[in-house]
This record gives structure tokens, sequence and C-alpha cells, in this order.
């Protein structure tokens, strides 16, 4: 692991964790838990078309756990690693098969299953079969955020096109 | 490859279809019986009985407190100290499509009606 690829992360990872500090300042419009923009995915989605995937991951998960402490709220953790892992796993199975124009695909289908996962963790702390009453509106949301994050990583994927090695000019 | 055109007529019907489903949802499913659920303890609670509209139950436990208030055939969370509060700006609801979930202390009131099988699945 070269000097470069490590600020590359570390550079990656602060950007997602700065956009997801901020994030939390915005107040939630809609009395649902688990509505959120959800901006911090526009790293995540350009890790994944521009990035090794094991940087990816790391980028994910530093992101994640970093987030829980400096938010102060680790409770929160469990839906978040669920929901990440759901959505990593997702947008890098479905990565293989989109374009460079079809980005935001990809930042779609990432958002409905970190939306499917947080509730399947809901489900099981809360034991309650009524939590899934939600899941119609979380998908709702979670292809509105997702078209919107994955049409920013989309033009930031445009801009830079090559990050592992210095562009010529 | 996949077309960009057929991704979007994907994508936007799986959003038509959420829309429908959540739509039908709010429509036809205003219930009669509250469920609250906490960790330890669950109440049924008939809303349309005249001994139930005006009944407040608190729910203390290790995460915390919470205070549901029942009126008028709806539920609200009246009072929590979780600290992000969505559950009790959640508001009143009467319907089974709305539940109010406090995730911090595991608290959640779903509505159902009772000819329906879902109490028998919720217990």
């Amino acid at each position: 692991m070269n000097a470069k690829r490590i600020a590359t992360d570390a550079v990656l990872t602060t950007i997602a964790l700065a956009i997801f500090i901020v994030e939390l300042q915005i107040p939630t419009l809609v009395p649902i838990p688990g509505i959120k923009l959800g901006l911090a995915n526009i790293i995540t989605v350009f890790a994944i078309f521009r990035l090794k995937k094991t940087d990816a991951a790391m980028i994910l998960f530093l992101r994640i756990l970093l987030g829980a402490m400096f938010s102060g709220n680790m409770l929160a953790i469990m839906y978040s690693l669920a929901g990440g892992l759901l959505c990593y796993l997702s947008m890098l199975f479905i990565s293989k098969i989109l374009t460079e124009r079809q980005i935001f695909v990809a930042s779609i289908i990432g958002a409905i299953a970190h939306n499917i996962g947080q509730i399947l963790i809901a489900f099981l702390i809360t034991q309650s079969v009524g939590i899934f009453y939600y899941l119609p509106v979380l998908i709702i949301s979670a292809i509105i955020t997702g078209l919107f994050t994955g049409l920013c990583a989309q033009y930031v994927c445009g801009r830079i096109k090559n990050i592992s090695t210095p562009t010529q000019q | 490859m996949i077309k960009t055109r057929t991704w979007i007529i994907i994508i936007s019907s799986v959003f038509l279809i959420s829309i429908a489903i959540w739509c039908f949802m709010l429509n036809t499913s205003h219930g009669t019986t509250a469920i609250i659920e906490a960790p330890g303890n669950a109440y049924h609670i008939d809303l349309t009985s005249p001994d139930n509209q005006n009944l407040t139950i608190e729910i203390n436990n290790e995460f915390g407190k919470n205070v549901i208030q029942i009126e008028k055939g709806r539920v609200r969370m009246k009072e929590a100290d979780c600290p992000d509060k969505v559950c009790v700006n959640a508001g009143w609801t009467s319907s089974s499509a709305l539940p109010i979930v406090c995730l911090p202390h595991k608290v959640t009131i779903t509505i159902v009606n009772d000819d329906t099988e879902i109490d028998a699945v919720t217990n």
C-alpha cells in the first residue's frame, strides 16, 4: 500500500466525514426515522467507480465508525453499518453493468439497499412487524435522495477521471 | 449494457409502485387498536372504547422515558427523553400506515384493525 493510495483514501474519508457531520446539522424534514439526504454517499459512489473495491470499503467503514464517534451517537452505528454494508455490496454488484453515464443508478439502488438494511436492523431491535409499514415511504425517499446524490457523484466522476495517477495536462 | 432509458423506466416504475402502495395503505389503514411495544411490556388498547378517550401511558425502561397519549381514537407520543424526538414530532396517528417509532428507546406504536389477522402475527 503506497503513500499515494493512503493519502487518497484519507482525503476521501475526511471529505465524507465532513459532509456527514454537516448534514447532521440539517433538521429532519419528515418525522420518520431513517429519512435523510445521505450526502456522504456521493463519496462512496465515487470510490466504487474510481478506486479499488477494498479502498471503497475502507472509506465507507471508517466514515461510519468516525461519524458515529464524532456525532456522539454510537447507538446508531448498528443501523449505519447494516445499511452501509448492503449499500456497498449492491453498488459494487450493479457497478459492473453500468456505464459512465449511468452512475446515478448505482446510487439509487445503493440508497434503497441502505434503507432496507436499516429497516431490517430496526426490526431485529424492536421486534415489531409494524416497522415494515415504513418500507414504501423509505423506498420513495431513497429514490429521490439517491437520484440527487447519484447525479452529484456522476458529475464528480466526470470531472475526476483518474485519481490514482496525476492527470496529464 | 442496459440503456439509460431502460434504467429510468425501471426506477420510475418502482417509484410509482411505492407511491401507489403508500397511498393505498394511507386510505385503507384506519385502525381501531393500538399496539404499544416496549422492551418487557406490550399493550393492546382499543381506541374506540369510551374508557380509553383520555388515557396516558408512561413507559420507563433502561433506555429512557416515553409518555403516550390516547384521545379521540388516535394516539401520539406526548413526551420522550430520546435525543432525536422523531417519535414526538410524528404527531397524532390512527393509521397503520403511520406507525410511531422511538428507535433509541425501542418503543413502537402500531395501529391495527381488530378484524385483521395482523394481531395473530404480532401477538
